[in-house]
């Protein structure tokens, strides 16, 4: 089943899109807003985004972070995996112990991570071990009763990936953690205040604040704002009478809420095209990304952070992802091999771009991923679990180091549920926490993680005020 | 196989869905000979589609032969009008203008005509409003105004019915014809992905007699999804796929779900294929992702329901789960020990590496490995515990069994036909009707999807002008059905005899509509059923699955290929379309308009579209036939991106 090379990367492009939530929003004239805004400028002083990179379908996190060939515990990984144990990887030397691990404990990273390796040791990269959704502090035996609040519906791609996008268990939440965070710390009314938040990678709920609404928008990777033979008014071009026909179609309200929803992303889009293409003409990014798809995306946020003074915004969050990692079958190994080498060269890229912009303290990354895989195989692949580990990357970090408590590898033992199924350790909340904190957000993370105050502040080194 | 009339080799003509089955022997007899149980029971010998399992449970009066029996739907044979007659036998033949494999007879088709008579029914007359909309929510698309007039004249029933008995091309054929030959070899070429897209376009733009078989085979590839999108299923496994769900589109849901269930593409897509029981020494286990997804995306969900969709609630008022990880592990060890069947020369027959590369494979659908399937008990909804021992197929089947009646099928099925039909957010009526046409199609028999389409397209949210007012009513068009619609309404046409296409934008490549058949980003599909834009449609509480997929990224895409299709075409798509209906009006701009209005809006043409529209027409310069061109030009253009288009009421 060859394929050519391009097919395949457009196919993978389109991977991007399988969140199963996403936003839009509510109608704006697309003449008042944003005209005054195309100057680009650096970004201010005070500058600060944060990033999330979602690993769509399932990271299986334990091939991501594993015990050390040498370590006592690699024969219950060993046992377990299979035919997907990997050895001889990355050996990660700690700048401290693990939380309650014992000091002896030796870990190695995924081998398609040399650069994110690198940035580990050099103290600009963290792991979180076993994070996941949580409700309240959860054992096995808490699980086990049901004598705790339990995330619903664990196991499904598409609640998992809400439950870390939303840090909410209500399933009619209507929006995500960061769009709470920004509706905190961008004030209502701030010019381009919908720019606070933008995804690279199509509709994703963690951006998005109901009321009032804060409504990430959706910007394609390739930088191609364009409607095909669109002449905007006031131009140096006269409009054409389609021109003339589709401001006139954006420009008349509709009654029909659907036609509204439709006549109001095509607004938005145009605001894109109006907004970002002078804004970005403006960028002088001089660091090369690898032409994939995730390195098109964090491109587009680099050149964005570039110029977001031009948008007069102090506080932005971009969300961008990657799919794929949905591996029941043998293709686990492989399909995870690319997309770990895609994320690092990608992310150290990105790391490079915001060292050339002067904000690699100013800018922190972290993953996701709707869960972690079995740690028992199939004998192919394996399957939905829970608690996984994360990446967090930045100059802000208190690198170098492994958070939260990683987990007893041994099936049937305290930290598997069944199946090499591990009951997260950290939740959401901490690290949500831990990066509100970070983004002047400290006064209002009780109404951003209700849940929060459940759990210890085992996070609160995580990040360095910067 | 008498149902063959064609000279090709059985296995490429007939049998898309064929399922290697093995007698049960207390089966037939240990139930009630009640159809939507017998089927699952009843077990043929040997090398016959998964359907004619259905005809041991039929007096054997009724069958003439391997094929005969109406495709084996014991549904097949309900008529609106109540008569019991014999329903078409199913046959293959070759259709003489294009050479492709034609199957008649299938699910759903029966003998019986009924009248032509204008109107709904009896009683109700179809306004050419309505008749448009029909053609909107029941096709892909309208080609000209006196289709809509034809549809008023011949009434819906004698038109359902038409579409029931029409028979379809086979997918796997528009494959084996358009291969081609390997130079090198001489042997038939490996199938290109594009072959088995272009089929589907095909369908789609070009045969007019099977528009609803076609529609409700698109909307079941949104439940029952498979994609190209990764891991890579090869061309013949994508059209025979595409073939079983046009076969049983009418025909019995629990018939549907185990040629689904069987089908190679499925297995392969969410690897029940080389899934193996259980092994405590090496910590295996049977792989869960099919015994998942099957429950929660094809036929259940997550929470229980109520017959008209609402979630059931325990006394704490919180949804009531309908499964937990036992019983997708008791799923999983249920559907454990299945494989492919074949291995080219060369190739061992390995269970654990079955040959990917073998395009029978693909077709035959999986085979069981006795010695690999868990032998255990399994743990299935409701309490339902499957005894040791039984054999791989009746495992198998009972699991069916056992999702067939959870009473969540009705109105999870319901839900969703509607919202790629209809309208996106129902009414608990409308589901609840839906729902029991499913429990029940009338004659005591579950699952009838025929009687389930019917259900949907005649109910009264569906038909007439009362339901149109509300602001909240109707859904947005999809986008690859948008494109069809446009092209459809420009008389497209084949411009050689298969019918073949060369959308390159839209055969897995930059995809600008974000949406293509057989190309979802996952299992999850392009948009969930309950998707809310955040906004005023959320502050209503409304879903409206389709703007998932429309972004101000993919907006502006979509925009170009409309565009494109207007200004930059040169028929290098390999279709034609006839503009001279449309520019032998250019200069008659309230005459554009009605065509215009009748055929994509379906009489609903706003007067601000219609304003703007014609503002539209008068600034552009029109002497000639190049400037009636443009004329055109701009106003489809226009037309695709108005909201009064964009969204079928």
């Amino acid at each position: 089943m060859n394929k050519p090379m391009s097919h395949e990367l457009s196919r993978r492009h389109f991977l991007k899109t399988a969140a199963a939530a996403g936003v839009s929003g509510a109608a704006l004239n697309p003449w008042l807003q944003m005209r005054a805004m195309a100057q680009s400028a650096p970004a201010g002083p005070d500058y600060k985004a944060v990033v999330c990179l979602f690993l769509y379908g399932g990271n299986d996190g334990n091939n991501m972070l594993m015990p050390l060939d040498a370590d006592p515990t690699y024969s219950l990984y060993l046992k377990a995996r299979q035919n997907l144990a990997l050895s001889k990887q990355i050996p990660l030397t700690l700048a401290s112990a693990v939380p309650s691990d014992v000091p002896t404990k030796q870990y190695m990273l995924h081998a398609d991570f040399p650069q994110l390796a690198k940035r580990f040791h050099a103290g600009q990269a963290a792991l979180l071990a076993n994070i996941g959704p949580l409700v309240a502090p959860t054992t096995k035996d808490s699980y086990n009763n049901r004598s705790v609040s339990l995330p619903p519906n664990l196991f499904s791609h598409s609640d998992q990936q809400s439950q870390w996008q939303t840090d909410s268990f209500d399933t009619k939440v209507k929006g995500g953690w960061a769009g709470r965070m920004l509706d905190k710390v961008v004030a209502a009314g701030s010019t381009n205040r919908n720019y606070s938040c933008v995804s690279v990678s199509g509709s994703a709920l963690w951006g998005t604040h109901v009321e009032p609404s804060l409504l990430p928008y959706r910007v394609p990777a390739s930088g191609q704002f364009g409607f095909e033979g669109y002449v905007s008014k006031g131009g140096s071009q006269a409009q054409d009478a389609l021109s003339l026909a589709l401001d006139d179609l954006l420009a008349t309200p509709t009654a029909d809420l659907f036609g509204q929803e439709w006549l109001h992303v095509m607004r938005r889009a145009l605001d894109n095209q109006r907004v970002l293409d002078g804004a970005l003409q403006g960028s002088s990014l001089k660091t090369t990304f690898t032409d994939s798809d995730l390195g098109r995306q964090l491109k587009m946020v680099a050149r964005l952070i570039g110029v977001q003074g031009g948008l007069g915004l102090s506080r932005q969050c971009f969300f961008c992802a990657i799919g794929g990692f949905d591996t029941h079958g043998d293709d686990q190994q492989e399909v995870q091999s690319r997309n770990f080498a895609e994320i690092d060269r990608a992310v150290e890229e990105f790391y490079q771009a915001m060292f050339e912009l002067g904000l690699t303290d100013k800018v922190t990354l972290f993953t996701a991923s709707d869960f972690n895989r079995t740690l028992v195989s199939n004998s192919r692949g394996s399957d939905h679990a829970w608690g996984n580990h994360q990446l967090v990357v930045g100059g802000a970090v208190n690198g170098g180091r492994i958070y939260g408590k990683f987990p007893d590898l041994t099936v049937g033992g305290p930290s598997d549920i069944g199946g090499g199924v591990w009951v997260p350790s950290l939740s959401v909340d901490q690290l949500g926490g831990a990066l509100a904190n970070w983004f002047g957000a400290s006064a209002a993370l009780g109404s951003i993680f209700p849940n929060r105050s459940s759990f210890n502040n085992d996070l609160g080194t995580l990040l360095k005020s910067t | 196989m008498s149902g063959v009339d064609t000279d090709l080799p059985v296995r490429e003509a007939v049998l898309p869905h064929c399922a290697v089955t093995t007698i049960d022997p207390g089966g037939i007899a240990s139930r009630p000979d009640d159809g939507a149980q017998a089927q699952a029971q009843a077990q043929t010998h040997g090398r016959c589609p998964a359907d004619l399992r259905w005809l041991a449970a039929l007096p054997a009066a009724a069958l003439s032969a391997c094929g005969g029996g109406g495709g084996g739907d014991p549904a097949a044979g309900a008529n609106p009008s109540g008569l019991d007659a014999p329903s078409p036998v199913f046959r293959t033949y070759q259709d003489s203008a294009s050479g492709l494999i034609m199957a008649a007879g299938l699910p759903g088709a029966t003998s019986v005509e009924p009248a032509s008579q204008p109107g709904l029914s009896l009683s109700l007359s179809l306004s050419l409003s309505d008749a448009s909309r029909f053609l909107t929510q029941a096709t892909f698309g309208i080609r000209s105004p006196e289709q809509v007039s034809a549809l008023q004249s011949e009434g819906l029933e004698h038109w359902l019915w038409a579409q029931f008995n029409a028979p379809v091309a086979l997918h796997t054929s528009f494959l084996d014809k358009q291969r081609g030959t390997d130079k090198t070899t001489g042997e038939p070429a490996t199938a290109g992905e594009d072959l088995s897209y272009q089929a589907i376009w095909r369908q789609w733009l070009l045969d007019d007699a099977g528009q609803l078989r076609a529609r409700v085979a698109f909307a079941l590839s949104q439940i029952f999804v498979i994609s190209n999108i990764a891991p890579d299923v090869p061309a013949y496994g994508m059209s025979s796929y595409m073939d079983t769900l046009n076969h049983h589109a009418f025909g019995n849901h629990r018939t549907l779900l185990e040629a689904v269930t069987r089908h190679s593409a499925m297995g392969y897509y969410l690897n029940m294929l080389s899934s193996t029981k259980e092994d405590p020494e090496a910590g295996n286990h049977p792989n869960e992702n099919y015994a998942r997804e099957v429950l929660q995306l094809f036929s259940i969900g997550l929470v229980k329901l109520d017959i008209d969709g609402t979630p059931l609630v325990d006394a704490q008022n919180k949804a009531i789960p309908t499964y937990d990880e036992a019983v997708v592990k008791g799923f999983a060890r249920a559907f454990s020990g299945w494989s492919f069947g074949k291995a080219r020369k060369g190739h061992e027959l390995n269970f654990d590496d079955p040959d990917l590369g073998m395009d029978d494979n693909w077709r035959d659908g999986l085979k069981a490995f006795p010695e690999r399937h868990e032998t255990g008990t399994k743990q299935l909804l409701n309490g339902t515990v499957l005894p040791a021992g039984q054999s791989q197929d009746k495992d198998l089947s009972d699991a069916l069994d056992n999702i067939f009646q959870h009473p969540n099928v009705g109105p999870f099925m319901a839900r969703q036909l509607i919202q790629r039909l209809v309208t996106s957010n129902p009414s608990k009526d409308y589901i609840k009707a839906v729902a029991q046409a499913f429990n029940d199609n009338g004659k005591g028999v579950r699952g009838d999807l025929k009687a389930v389409v019917r259900a949907v397209l005649l109910h009264a949210e569906a038909r007439g002008d009362v339901a149109l007012a509300g602001v909240d009513q109707g859904k947005l068009r999809e986008p690859v059905i948008r494109l069809a619609n446009v092209l459809r309404a420009l008389g497209v046409q084949a411009s050689d005899a298969v019918g073949s296409s060369n959308f390159w934008y839209l055969f897995g490549g930059d995809m600008p509509l974000g949406q293509h058949p057989l190309l979802a980003p996952s299992v999850f599909n392009f948009f969930a059923p309950g998707f809310r834009p955040a906004g005023a449609l959320a502050l209503r509480g409304l879903s409206a699955p389709e703007f998932q997929i429309t972004t101000e990224t993919t907006i502006v895409t979509t925009y170009n290929v409309f565009y494109s299709t207007m200004y930059g075409w040169d028929d290098q798509h390999g279709l034609k379309r006839d503009f001279s209906p449309w520019t032998a009006l250019a200069r008659q701009a309230d005459k554009l308009m009605d065509r215009m209005n009748l055929v994509l809006f379906n009489q609903r043409m706003s007067t601000a579209t219609r304003q703007r529209l014609s503002t539209l027409l008068a600034r552009i310069p029109a002497h000639d036939e190049w400037g009636d061109r443009q004329r055109v030009n701009a106003a489809f253009v226009l037309a695709a991106v108005s909201p009064d288009f964009v969204v079928q009421k």
